[in-house]
């Protein structure tokens, strides 16, 4: 792997794809770097499973579609001590926002619409600075909290308390509306998904690896 | 600062970032005030860095933060107008307490703790590097940069920053 230096002045004074494929040579020879075409479903290694790093999907004309950073470097709430080791995601399981992949499906999807969402969902209305109705609805999604606890509560707090019950296995449930819940769905093998696998002992972090690739393709 | 002298410039271009710096010839409150005013018409994005010079590098760097997204075009959100929102407004008359060290309102992170960050005026000062494009050089890519120099290779964690 190259030095921060090194690497921010190759990308930005390399074009994209001699760039983007030598970083995938160096990634590659280190065991890094995977194809998601290429995985076997059946035996997913761990640095994927876990999967700690930079996540690009390109269109298949090779151009940048999304990278997403995974592993940060953060503070404990409590003991403020920068913590060692990032959480992983397992992209097999699933994410859903930004954006959305049901391996599933065969589906890749952009641009996540909460409020068509959570309409389609619980039948409940996100109207900007209004509260949500039929309140009735939302009594019932929000059962933990007594209605007059509910009313009590900035709309913005109730607004995130409902958005928090739209989570992947909904969005997954509401499969055949997908086109109008995102603002792009796509078959799946009409894009690439390359997965840089960045550890806490690495050079450089995700995000700045990100920066890197975003700034590249950017040119 | 070998990092935010020549380091930086060789590594973006000099024709890419400027570098701009509040305390050459020492604090005064007027210089601060117009520091931050001049970034605010000049209207650029980039990154900011607060420095206690009463410290060696690397731990004479307080926070790193950015000014300003490379998918945004927006004219509000610049060098000026951020930095002014870590300090008591001008008529509040809060810079400097009893003891002549800069008081800082607030930082991002509700984790950062301001009372606790409180270098002597003397020797603070307030780098900016600014972009000339920021279609190339992204403050977002200013402040990875700079963020993983001092935590990958300098192995050190600004007392303000709360993610790298």
């Amino acid at each position: 792997m190259k030095t921060i230096n090194q690497l921010t002045k190759d990308c930005l004074n390399k074009n994209f794809n001699e760039f983007y494929d030598e970083q995938k040579i160096l990634f590659k020879a280190k065991g890094n770097f995977y194809d998601a075409s290429k995985l076997d479903l059946k035996k997913i290694p761990e640095k994927i499973s876990k999967f700690k790093g930079v996540l690009v999907m390109l269109d298949k004309e090779n151009n940048i579609k999304k990278s997403s950073a995974h592993g940060k470097f953060t503070r404990d709430k409590e003991t403020k001590k920068i913590k060692k080791y990032f959480s992983p995601f397992n992209p097999i399981k699933g994410r859903w926002t930004p954006f959305f992949i049901s391996l599933e499906h065969n589906k890749i999807a952009f641009g996540y619409q909460q409020s068509v969402a959570i309409s389609l969902a619980f039948g409940i209305k996100f109207v900007n600075n209004q509260e949500p109705t039929p309140r009735d609805k939302v009594y019932d999604l929000l059962n933990k909290k007594t209605p007059n606890e509910i009313d009590k509560l900035p709309i913005g707090d109730q607004k995130t308390m409902i958005a928090s019950k739209c989570g992947r296995k909904v969005v997954e449930d509401l499969h055949p509306n997908w086109d109008k819940i995102f603002k792009e769905v796509h078959n799946l093998e009409d894009f690439k998904l390359h997965f840089f696998y960045i550890d806490e002992e690495s050079p450089y972090t995700p995000s700045f690896f990100k920066q890197i690739i975003d700034t590249a393709a950017r040119k | 600062m070998k990092i935010l002298n020549n380091e930086i410039l060789k590594t973006f271009g000099e024709d890419n970032i400027n570098i701009s710096k509040l305390n050459e010839h020492g604090f005064k409150e007027v210089y601060f005030w117009k520091f931050i005013d001049q970034h605010k018409n000049e209207n650029k994005k980039g990154i900011y860095v607060f420095v206690d010079g009463d410290k060696e590098f690397p731990k004479n760097i307080i926070y790193v933060g950015k000014a300003g997204e490379s998918k945004k075009k927006e004219e509000g959100n610049n060098l000026g107008s951020r930095m002014q929102g870590y300090f008591f407004a001008k008529e509040k008359d809060r810079l400097i307490d009893s003891q002549d060290r800069i008081i800082f309102e607030k930082f991002n992170s509700p984790i950062i703790d301001p009372s606790k960050i409180n270098p002597s005026s003397k020797n603070f000062n307030i780098i900016t590097v600014s972009t000339n494009n920021i279609d190339l050089v992204s403050p977002e890519l200013l402040e990875s940069y700079l963020l993983n120099k001092l935590y990958k290779e300098n192995k050190y964690y600004p007392l303000a920053n709360n993610e790298i």
